[in-house]
């Protein structure tokens, strides 16, 4: 390889890993030394502590499943530490990620000659903050000294958008080996734009494993007395084994209609088994089609977030492994309908649109040359690397010595010279050059003096590729604060181009003492597109201590806060406060451990609700079956969680993580179920509310009052149509407070409380005092004594069980 | 009154912010938008600003990135559009025009013996 | 034995003008302090009566009055100098806090002086002497962080409100320049009873109140708070609220009348202040748009600096109206998204109705402040004050139920805090109704009152908030007579049972109050 530059993309695969080397014209995909493109992304602890890494490593995952380790990326972000029995180790997840680095920069040395010192590494596009900090931080600890994060999606577009060469809304179908991303895109006159993403962080090719793992051990517990069970911790070996056989199983598949799996002698605890069971497609689409209908909902989901249909998609590109299933295709084929484009290398997809990536964003992976004072006057410059433009601009500065500048600058390519481009007082200049289309074009610049000579200067050329340009990359989830009543207040939306950078002021609900340690005041910083904070993923925390002010913040005070994340997705935070200080570490930026008693309440609570929703959708014979078919849908998901929340008992951290996921989903999907059962009810409600209101108002209000009576029945119709909860309560309070209004104008209206009170008298707490009232109150009303009846009355119903009467005249709280 | 948001919308207006006509094409704005960027990396003084109805303002990297992600979004694009009608020439000001309706007596507190005349009080 | 009568005539001349000016001065501070201690108006119902210790302080100082020439006769210079010294720090602390301290901009002396002081101080202690020690500091010309640090650290947070603790936390936070901070806090203690503070701190509020609207041009408010029921008729606020009088342009005083203002001397004149005549206003810089209406008007009508009036409002609400119902405009921009290949018409004209309707309902707050009431036929304008008017109920309610959950989880702020709190969703249910008759103000009520009623019995009972909670109960009390609610005679009686008189002790602990 020549001085040209050269750009390292990494897909740091959940099952395997692969690099990608980008020259201005083709990516090269960098071999192991076993001559493969895939880098298993499993690590390997001897006892003397040797590392190894890779297919090495991965033979040993079942006869040394003590020191070897594997699909460790979605543990990243977590407290989880990896133990290393031989080796007495226990890594981080990121630390094990630095050592498949590692061996990726190694190959890259004895493929193409350098230490790569940069390079940008693919992200899930729905990955946490927190893991994405953890694989910046496994890039330092490999060694990198600049890494940019892409998305996935946006990295498979590139690749398959750069051999691609078409125009229209494409999609971007990721299904790894742990995660599932599908991506909406658009190419249009060049530009490359990611219309819009989603995915689910716990869909993969792993969970096809555990699934057919599932079936096998149905089998081979038909006529046995004790069920074989996945969470049993006595079958962790055997079940570890059987999922590798699984794997190879799933593989062949894709080749042929049946295979077999054999393993003798597998130990389930005491008992000893000889596996050999048959498994033929049709079993892998019968087990296999649910969890491949949970990605096509996703699709859907995605189609009409951006209000597009899938016949308006032109293509669906497939990227990772699992996408080779017959399943997959199949079932994509009949409920999308939309071709696939062919000719692409699925598995290594993602890394050759990292390193297209790393050339847009000119990251050259060579470290960075030293300044050499001989070669010429030092220029700065500023270019895009990679673009769509035919004439893209050159602007440069020479730099400031004290020595003369070149006069003028043009640029030489083969066959082309620019005209030429003076130099201002001020030592810049802006130049357009012209590219030839879909190449790499490498331009020599010549500085010329004021006397006509030349005039060298450092660097003397640059590679400008033409190709894509490419938008930049959207905010995957929103961004934002959680504040004291739950709510989220969105700093960056969801879809917003990065990098992205939000300020909004708040105010401090709590006085922070100066000096005193226990005063803090937390800012916690959520992920999450729901309202209620407590559903959206808390990220991290900005912390004020009292400790570290040099100024009291009283309750009330004003404090400035931005979030800005980057174009690969990391996030900084920042708050201002009034006097003038600043703070910027952010705290537990981690994923949130989860105990498992934690789960079990938590699903024994929601089993709870579910069961009050099937009720309530049963009995509602005009959304029933609708409600009936979400509510199963939910249950599935439940059960589901459930058998995670299982594993992660018997010590699958990833299980237990997928679960506290899945929980907090269900929670938010039966939250908009509850309150759309809730509905029909508020509807009768406000209805007769605001009859009752029309009556009294009608009689006893005022003019202000029966026009804002008119303005809410009006409004009624609207939120009717809608359906929305909040705003039809709203509006029964504000027709209920009208009606109150006028109700205690009508001067017989103590009396027809108190009548009604007096007809409730048999459910009084204390049936002698309620009785004397009661006589009392109707002396009182046939003497015209207002006063001593509206005693009576206000005692008398403290005394009887009512709703909305006790609250309003026993002077509790509750009013609305 | 000045309306805030339609005021920030009007000054930070893609179209202002990158110098491009409201019919522009898309190559031409992320033709500018790009050679914006460019400049504002190597702080060239004749980019640091633009003009506005409301007057100068002061052109940043972010802003630049975000007018052109906004131009992207033909329904985005469609509203700036609405809210580029006015030509960049022309000024309107938030200042008092007449320097008499200026009635404060900013060192009354200080002659009453209530602490310093301090500028920007507010 | 010697006669304690004064034998003046016995006295030799110089000496007898040595004692003549004494006497003199002597009685200058008894008078002047008689008269700003006499100058609260009859109305707030305050009696004025005086603690028994009080009355023997100052039956010493007339025995000391009358001994003096007796003194001077035996030639006790030095003891009557070092006796009158003791009697002004004994009797008039403030006065010599508020004359020698605070001019000599000292404020750990201004704080120990008023710490120090008699009677006066007995209740308001530390917050009176840290609001005198602010004063101070707010008079340096750049407070030092220690001593703003010292000054912060007297404060107990875990004592009661009183008007007091305001007054001291306003001050301080005028000293850091948090000017805004400062008037909100002052404001707040109009709020209070008069009872809950001595009345140096109501002076120290009503001018530092005055004062500060003075210097932001704000001269209607200068009348109003010179007008306040609360406020103590002294010249100071009598000379500015005369400035608040005269037009436009000519409201400065001279240094000699302001010199004049502070002496003793001049007689309260409440007349102009209680004329009810308006102050007057400078001209005022209306909107104007051309019609036929277009979107460059409608733009340029919305960056126009027209003073914000219901008039102006209500047009340029109707110029937009006109606009985004402008079918030309819509055939404009269906043109435009098909040469654009995309883009839907109604989104954006969906997004440019959100940014007016939300920049409307800003403007709607500026008009009501303003003291004027906002109607009309506009679709945008009706839009943004139900807009405006449902955000305000539901943060209303939100605030409510925050100090619901408080009040169930038994968990009580500092004061201060406790006091903010309460201040926030005065503020929150205050800008709900325009001026005039509303029934969102009823709704608002009627949404609030009982619970807000048993937040504050919960204050005065469970967490000895007497005074936080008694502002509430008079704060809902106009609301419910407004409302004919029937909750208005508990409200009254615990209105007046939340109130602990220092004075009598007998109702030092006053019947539980109905909540």
């Amino acid at each position: 390889m020549n001085d040209r530059p050269l750009y390292l993309g990494i897909d740091l695969g959940t099952t395997n890993s692969a690099a990608s080397v980008f020259d201005g014209s083709l990516t090269h995909l960098v071999r192991t030394s076993q001559g493969t493109t895939l880098t298993p992304s499993v690590v390997r602890i001897d006892a003397r502590g040797v590392i190894t890494v890779g297919t090495k490593a991965r033979r040993l995952l079942e006869s040394d499943s003590d020191n070897v380790r594997c699909e460790f990326k979605r543990l990243m972000g977590t407290s989880q530490r990896l133990n290393f029995r031989a080796s007495g180790k226990s890594l981080k997840p990121e630390e094990l990620s630095a050592e498949i680095l590692k061996s990726l920069r190694a190959d890259v040395r004895e493929q193409f000659g350098f230490e790569p010192a940069h390079a940008v590494i693919s992200a899930p596009a729905l990955f946490e903050l927190p893991q994405s900090s953890a694989t910046s931080e496994a890039a330092r600890l490999a060694g990198f000294d600049r890494v940019e994060l892409i998305q996935e999606p946006i990295a498979s577009a590139l690749a398959a958008g750069w051999t691609e060469n078409a125009s229209g809304a494409w999609m971007v179908y990721d299904l790894g080996g742990g995660t599932f991303d599908v991506s909406l895109l658009e190419t249009r006159d060049g530009l490359l734009r990611v219309v819009g993403h989603d995915g689910d962080n716990f869909l993969g090719g792993r969970d096809f494993d555990w699934e057919l793992v599932d079936l096998v051990l149905e089998r081979l517990s038909s006529g046995r007395p004790r069920r074989l069970l996945r969470s049993d911790s006595q079958n962790a070996v055997a079940i570890r084994k059987l999922k590798l056989a699984v794997e190879e199983a799933k593989i062949e598949l894709t080749r042929m209609g049946c295979t077999s799996i054999l393993l003798p002698n597998l130990q389930f605890g005491d008992e000893s088994v000889d596996v050999d069971i048959e498994v033929s497609r049709e079993d892998v689409a019968s087990r296999c089609t649910a969890l491949v209908d949970r990605s096509v909902a996703v699709c859907l989901r995605l189609l009409k977030a951006q209000g597009q249909e899938p016949s308006k998609v032109t293509r669906i590109v497939l990227v990772g492994g699992p996408t080779a299933m017959p399943v997959v295709r199949q079932r994509l084929s009949e409920t999308l309908g939309v071709p696939f484009a062919e000719g692409l290398d699925s598995m290594t997809l993602v890394a050759q649109g990292a390193a297209l990536y790393a050339a847009s964003a000119n990251l050259d992976a060579r470290p960075s040359p030293r300044i050499n004072p001989d070669k010429g006057r030092r220029i700065w410059l500023q270019y895009p690397a990679m673009t769509s433009d035919l004439s893209p601009y050159v602007v440069g500065r020479v730099s400031e010595e004290s020595a003369p500048s070149p006069a003028s600058i043009r640029f030489e390519r083969e066959g082309w010279t620019s005209l030429e481009t003076p130099v201002t007082k001020e030592g810049t200049f802006v130049a357009s050059i012209n590219v030839l289309p879909h190449r790499a074009n490498e331009f020599r610049i010549l500085g010329t003096a004021k006397d006509g000579t030349d005039f060298p200067l450092w660097p003397s050329a640059i590679t400008i590729i033409h190709g894509l340009s490419l938008s930049d990359p959207p905010l995957s989830r929103a961004i934002g604060v959680a504040l004291v009543s739950d709510r989220t207040h969105i700093y960056i939306e969801r879809g917003s181009p990065l990098p992205a950078r939000r300020t909004f002021l708040h105010e401090a609900v709590q006085t922070i003492i100066q000096g005193n340690d226990a005063s803090v005041l937390r800012i916690p910083i959520v992920q999450g597109e729901f309202h209620k904070a407590h559903l959206c993923r808390l990220v991290g925390a900005l912390e004020i201590r009292g400790s570290q002010l040099t100024a009291s913040i009283p309750s009330g005070s004003s404090i400035e806060v931005t979030l800005a994340v980057d174009r690969g997705g990391r996030l900084s935070a920042q708050a201002l406060t009034v006097s003038g200080q600043v703070f910027e570490e952010i705290s537990h930026l981690l994923v949130p451990d989860v105990p498992a008693e934690v789960l079990d309440q938590a699903i024994r609570d929601l089993r709870k609700r579910l069961s009050l929703l099937f009720a309530s959708a049963f009995r509602n014979k005009n959304q029933g079956s609708e409600n009936t078919a979400r509510l199963g849908g939910l249950e599935l998901r439940l059960t589901e969680a459930e058998r995670d929340a299982a594993a992660g008992r018997a010590g699958d951290a990833d299980a237990a993580q997928k679960a506290r996921r899945s929980l907090i989903d269900i929670d938010a999907e039966l939250d908009g179920l509850e309150q759309e059962a809730q509905f029909p009810k508020l509807e009768s409600q406000a209805v007769m509310e605001l009859s009752m209101a029309m009556a009294l108002v009608s009689i006893h209000g005022t003019p202000q009052e029966r026009r804002l009576l008119e303005e809410a029945a009006a409004s009624l119709e609207q939120v009717r149509k809608s359906r929305d909860v909040i705003e039809i309560q709203a509006r029964i309070e504000q027709i209920q407070a009208l009606c109150r209004a006028a109700f205690f104008r009508d001067p017989h209206a103590w009396e027809q409380i108190f009548k009604f009170a007096a007809s409730r008298i048999n459910s009084a707490r204390d049936l002698p005092l309620a009785r004397k009232l009661v006589d009392e109150g109707r002396g009182a009303m046939h003497r015209g004594d207002r006063e001593t009846l509206i005693k009576c009355t206000k005692q008398l119903v403290t005394l009887i069980p009512f709703d909305t009467e006790t609250r309003h005249l026993g002077h509790d709280s509750g009013l609305r | 009154m000045i309306l805030p948001r339609i005021a920030r919308a009007i000054e930070e207006n893609p179209f202002y912010v990158l110098g491009v006509r409201p019919e522009c094409t898309r190559q031409e704005f992320e033709r500018e938008g790009q050679k914006l960027l460019s400049m504002l990396a190597l702080d060239l003084a004749e980019v640091r600003t633009y003009n506005t109805p409301l007057g100068e303002r002061t052109r940043t990297t972010e802003l630049v990135r975000r007018s052109m992600a906004e131009l992207r979004e033909p329904s985005r694009r469609l509203l700036h559009e609405i809210l580029a009608a006015l030509p960049q020439s022309e000024i309107h000001t938030s200042q008092p025009t007449r320097p008499e309706l200026d009635d404060r007596w900013v060192n009354a507190p200080a002659l009453f013996g209530y602490g310093r005349f301090r500028e920007g009080r507010q | 034995m010697t006669p304690l009568a004064p034998t003046y005539r016995s006295l030799e001349p110089p000496v007898r003008l040595v004692v003549l000016v004494y006497w003199s001065a002597l009685l200058l501070i008894f008078v002047y302090n008689v008269r700003v201690r006499t100058r609260l108006p009859v109305h707030t119902g305050l009696k004025d009566r005086e603690p028994v210790l009080l009355m023997l302080f100052r039956f010493i100082l007339t025995a000391t009055f009358f001994g003096a020439p007796y003194l001077f006769v035996r030639e006790w210079l030095g003891l009557e100098i070092l006796l009158f010294a003791v009697c002004l720090l004994l009797f008039y602390p403030w006065w010599t806090t508020r004359h020698i301290a605070i001019p000599l901009r000292m404020p750990r002396l201004a704080y120990a002086l008023t710490a120090f002081g008699g009677m006066e101080w007995w209740f308001d202690k530390p917050e009176g002497p840290v609001a005198a020690a602010a004063w101070c500091l707010s008079r340096q010309r750049k407070a030092t962080k220690q001593s703003v640090t010292w000054a912060e650290k007297q404060l107990v947070p875990s004592r009661p409100l009183r008007a007091s603790t305001v007054a001291a936390h306003a001050m301080l936070a005028a000293v850091r320049g948090q000017f805004s901070e400062a008037r909100m806090l002052f404001e707040s203690m109009l709020l209070l009873h008069g009872r809950t503070a001595p009345v140096p701190m109501w002076r120290l509020c009503f001018e530092w109140l005055a004062t500060d609207a003075a210097a932001r041009g704000d001269w209607a408010a200068v009348r109003r708070i010179a007008a306040h029921y609360l406020a103590p008729r002294v010249s100071t606020l009598l000379l500015l609220a005369d400035l608040a009088g005269r037009p436009p342009g000519k409201r400065k005083a001279s240094i000699v009348e302001v010199f004049l203002s502070r002496l003793p001397f001049r007689s309260p004149n409440l007349k102009p202040i209680l004329s009810g005549k308006p102050t007057p206003r400078g001209a005022t810089k209306e909107l104007n748009i051309v019609s036929p209406v277009s979107l460059e008007g409608a733009l340029r009508a919305s960056l126009d600096s027209a003073d914000p009036h219901s008039a102006s409002l209500t047009v340029l609400a109707e110029t937009w109206d006109s606009i985004l119902c402008d079918e030309h405009l819509r055939q404009r921009l269906a043109l435009r998204s098909a040469a654009l290949g995309g883009g839907d018409v109604d989104t954006a004209l969906h997004q440019l109705r959100q940014l007016v309707e939300s920049d409307l309902t800003e403007a709607i707050d500026a008009v009501l402040k303003n003291e004027e009431s906002v109607s009309g036929e506009s679709p945008l304008l009706k839009s943004a004050l139900s807009s405006r008017r449902r955000r305000l109920l539901t943060e209303l309610e939100e605030r409510m139920a925050r100090l619901d959950a408080r009040r169930n989880k038994d968990q009580a702020l500092p004061a201060i805090d406790e006091w903010k709190e309460f201040l926030a969703f005065h503020r929150t249910y205050t800008s709900i109704y325009a001026p005039d008759e509303s029934p969102d103000r009823t709704i608002a009520f009627n949404m609030i009152s009982l619970r807000l009623n048993s937040f504050a019995v919960w204050l005065h009972s469970q967490k000895k908030e007497s005074v936080i909670a008694n502002a509430i109960f008079r704060f809902l009390l106009p609301e419910a007579r407004r409302s004919n609610s029937p909750s208005l005679e508990i409200l009254s009686r615990n209105a007046k049972l939340s109130i602990t008189d220092f004075t009598i002790k007998s109702e030092r602990h006053p019947r539980s109050l109905r909540g």
